[in-house]
């Protein structure tokens, strides 16, 4: 083993030229086209297109080089198929691997799940006083949490083996506002200091702030589940539908489940 | 593994297998393997060997739903070591047949046995005279040169029926592929058709 040399130049280049010194032409173009791939790896195709070579040469270049460990082959989450090699060394792009949310190549939905789940629960915490789901906070409540604070709680509880960033957690909170679980609001004005921690993204960047929705309080009659916007507003529901007309002896205006909808 | 057989009767057929119609481009193959003991495959067996024998040594204790389902298959029950040969042999035709692929995750469930080779005869028929070709079957005799080449009648036929991200026919493009393998056990033969419609 090469003692550590100080004037040895820190070029990773010098390096790799070291260790394809021994390699045949074929194999030296191949591997360069791999280096040059980085982390977001080459399709075999690709690498026969680029160098020109038979499949046969490619092959076997890339035998040699699996050998010698200076490439590896790789599996691509968007085309699991593909004969895919990226350099030995690196780790796979999050293109590659699907991110946060794939395990082994497959959409680890208990994963997501859970951290939904767990995501929604401090949300909830923080959405109600007391806890309590029929009491509201006042308009100018600021403890909403962000997504920030969502992660921070996440992290601390280690409720992830996996670190996430940012992101991560929005698009879970993404998947939660689709489920009608929670709500995206903008934060009270007062609540905005100048701190200037949080990324501002080109428009003054927003963080959002999340605040679980009471299900409880769109209907008082209505059985759980399989409410929409429709069944929401009385009419969906209202057993005299058909006699109800504006001048009539049943109209809205003086329809009792309005009222009853009306003053929650 | 496999090893691809040089048919010249089957080079006819594969030249005239590429035409336009007004909507869409047909492009075929038909190609013929032979299966040989694993050989340069050894590592793809090993993988499945292990897969499902992984299944049977697990569900010894107590059957659990999810390792029942991983035994049964298209080509019989997983802990079958012919059922696995036939699944490894399946899985090695396409990785030749398609070389720049690599398919030896595919689930057996992406695969599909076929009730009768007649049945399949019957719509390879009708699939190519829909789209205006009947040269290979009438004037290329394609089922004659299969015939001579695998004897149709004592085949297996099984269909892949691929998940779009699986498929090496479902790039841009393409709106629908089909793929059958013909398969005599006792000559140790494969026959590969596949065809496929692109815009």
């Amino acid at each position: 083993m090469k003692a550590y040399d100080r004037s040895w130049p820190k070029q990773s280049s010098h390096f790799s030229v070291h260790r394809t010194s021994g390699l045949d032409s074929e194999s030296k173009l191949i591997y360069s086209h791999i280096k040059e791939a980085g982390n977001e790896g080459i399709w075999t195709k690709d690498l026969k297109k680029h160098t020109n070579l038979h499949l046969n040469v490619v092959n076997r270049c890339l035998k040699v080089l699996e050998q010698k460990q200076l490439v590896k082959a790789v599996k691509h989450v968007k085309w699991p198929t593909r004969r895919f090699y990226m350099l030995y060394e690196l780790t796979p792009s999050s293109e590659v691997t699907g991110g946060a949310w794939y395990t082994d190549q497959e959409l680890d939905t208990d994963f997501i799940d859970t951290l939904a789940s767990a995501c929604y629960k401090y949300i909830y915490s923080r959405s109600f006083p007391r806890g309590d789901r029929n009491v509201i906070f006042k308009a100018d409540y600021g403890h909403y949490p962000s997504a920030a604070e969502v992660k921070r709680f996440i992290h601390e509880k280690r409720i992830s083996s996996v670190e996430l960033s940012t992101t991560d957690i929005v698009c879970l909170l993404d998947l939660l506002i689709h489920d009608d679980m929670i709500e995206k609001k903008m934060p009270f004005a007062g609540f905005m200091d100048d701190e200037g921690d949080s990324d501002m993204e080109d428009g003054g960047g927003v963080e959002w702030v999340y605040k679980a929705i009471n299900r409880n309080v769109t209907s008082t009659t209505a059985s759980d589940g399989g409410i929409d916007a429709l069944s929401e507003v009385p009419c969906g529901k209202c057993p005299v539908f058909k006699f109800c007309t504006a001048d009539g002896p049943i109209s809205p205006s003086n329809c009792e489940y309005f009222n009853k909808w009306l003053n929650f | 593994m496999v090893k691809f057989l040089e048919e010249p009767t089957l080079e006819v057929i594969n030249q005239a297998f590429a035409w336009e119609t007004a909507e869409c481009v047909i492009t075929g193959r038909v190609e013929a393997y032979s299966c040989k003991s694993a050989g340069a495959d050894k590592k793809l067996f090993k993988q499945l060997e292990s897969k499902y024998s992984f299944d049977i040594a697990s569900s010894s204790f107590s059957p659990e739903d999810r390792q029942l389902n991983n035994l049964v298959s298209p080509f019989g029950p997983l802990d079958q070591a012919a059922s696995r040969k036939t699944l490894f042999y399946l899985l090695a035709t396409l990785n030749a047949a398609f070389p720049d692929y690599d398919f030896s995750e595919v689930r057996p469930e992406q695969f599909s046995k076929q009730i009768s080779t007649q049945l399949v005869i019957n719509s390879v028929n009708t699939t190519l005279f829909n789209l205006g070709n009947d040269v290979i079957v009438n004037r290329y005799r394609l089922w004659d040169v299969l015939d001579m080449i695998v004897e149709l009648g004592d085949c297996d036929v099984y269909s892949f029926n691929p998940d779009m991200d699986d498929d090496p026919m479902g790039e841009e493009g393409s709106i629908w592929s089909l793929n059958h393998f013909f398969f005599n056990k006792k000559l140790k033969k494969i026959v590969f058709f596949s065809i496929r419609s692109q815009r």
